[in-house]
């Protein structure tokens, strides 16, 4: 297996789990 | 709150709210040097996972098949499976990161800042020092990263010092730190049922190639703690809306 792939796969995969969340969250002007 | 904290206020209490999770990363990352350097893994390829992939269980899970020469498509799959709970996580942390623009977003969400790493944030822009939670949480990711970091290189140091260590049982380690994190949290009969469910399925699938018993014990159980929460809710109208 390429280990380089492999590890670069598994870090987008959490990366496509967590972003998300943060990137839709509805911006709160208030604190800008 | 905080609006007045200095950097190093709150650095201090990011690593006071951190410091539990370094406990943990300490058995971590050593032994997931060891398990690592034993399956064959390279010292950059081991620190390359603790670095960027950032997840204690889908490490060990990869290191694992690797043994058992399964696919880049199987260890792939194993980390969506493990990592979905992220999902739960990011969702309790979005009050934290809701004020910042999209590009301070990022951060949190996906690999620490190089420079980050160095853990005195000296060379970060004045404007990102400005949410002072979204300091806390950053450091909180930071110094977690670190010590993860840190102790792995400890864990390949012993791995190569002691080629014979594969042989030690450093395996059970892991499986008893998930068994000490599971364990509290089974609290309803949900919780209970999705446990044994997942894992008397796992242990039956148990002769399936590539691990997938695992991944199959957890579907079940999940299939199954899903349905008895609903059963008790009653299947009340929006309440699935509601914990959501």
């Amino acid at each position: 297996m390429n280990i380089p792939v492999m590890i670069l796969g598994m870090a987008l995969i959490n990366l496509a789990i967590r972003w998300p969340v943060y990137l839709f969250a509805n911006h709160s002007a208030s604190r800008r | 709150m905080g609006a007045s904290r200095s950097r190093a206020q709150e650095f201090a209490l990011g690593l006071r709210d951190t410091l539990p999770l370094m406990m943990g990363s300490i058995a971590f990352g050593v032994i997931f040097g060891t398990m690592a350097t034993a399956a064959g893994l390279s010292p950059w390829a081991t620190m390359a996972m603790s670095l960027f992939v950032f997840s204690g269980s889908a490490q060990f899970i990869a290191v694992l098949l690797l043994g058992s020469t399964a696919s880049l498509w199987v260890v792939c799959f194993a980390t969506l499976v493990l990592n979905l709970r992220h999902l739960l996580y990011a969702a309790t942390l979005v009050d934290e990161v809701r004020h910042l623009s999209q590009v301070w977003r990022f951060p949190p969400g996906s690999l620490p800042h190089r420079r980050d790493l160095r853990g005195d944030g000296a060379p970060l822009p004045a404007a990102a020092w400005r949410p002072q939670r979204a300091l806390v949480l950053r450091r909180l990711l930071h110094r977690h990263v670190c010590e993860l970091a840190v102790w792995t290189l400890v864990g390949i140091t012993v791995g190569n010092e002691y080629p014979d260590i594969k042989n030690w049982g450093l395996q059970f380690a892991m499986v008893v730190s998930f068994i000490g994190i599971v364990m509290p949290l089974l609290n309803s009969r949900p919780y209970w049922a999705a446990t044994i469910v997942a894992g008397v399925v796992s242990v039956a699938a148990n002769p399936l190639p590539y691990k997938l018993g695992l991944m199959l014990g957890a579907l079940a159980g999940i299939a199954v703690g899903l349905a008895l929460d609903l059963k008790q809710r009653g299947l009340q109208p929006g309440a699935a809306e509601s914990a959501s």
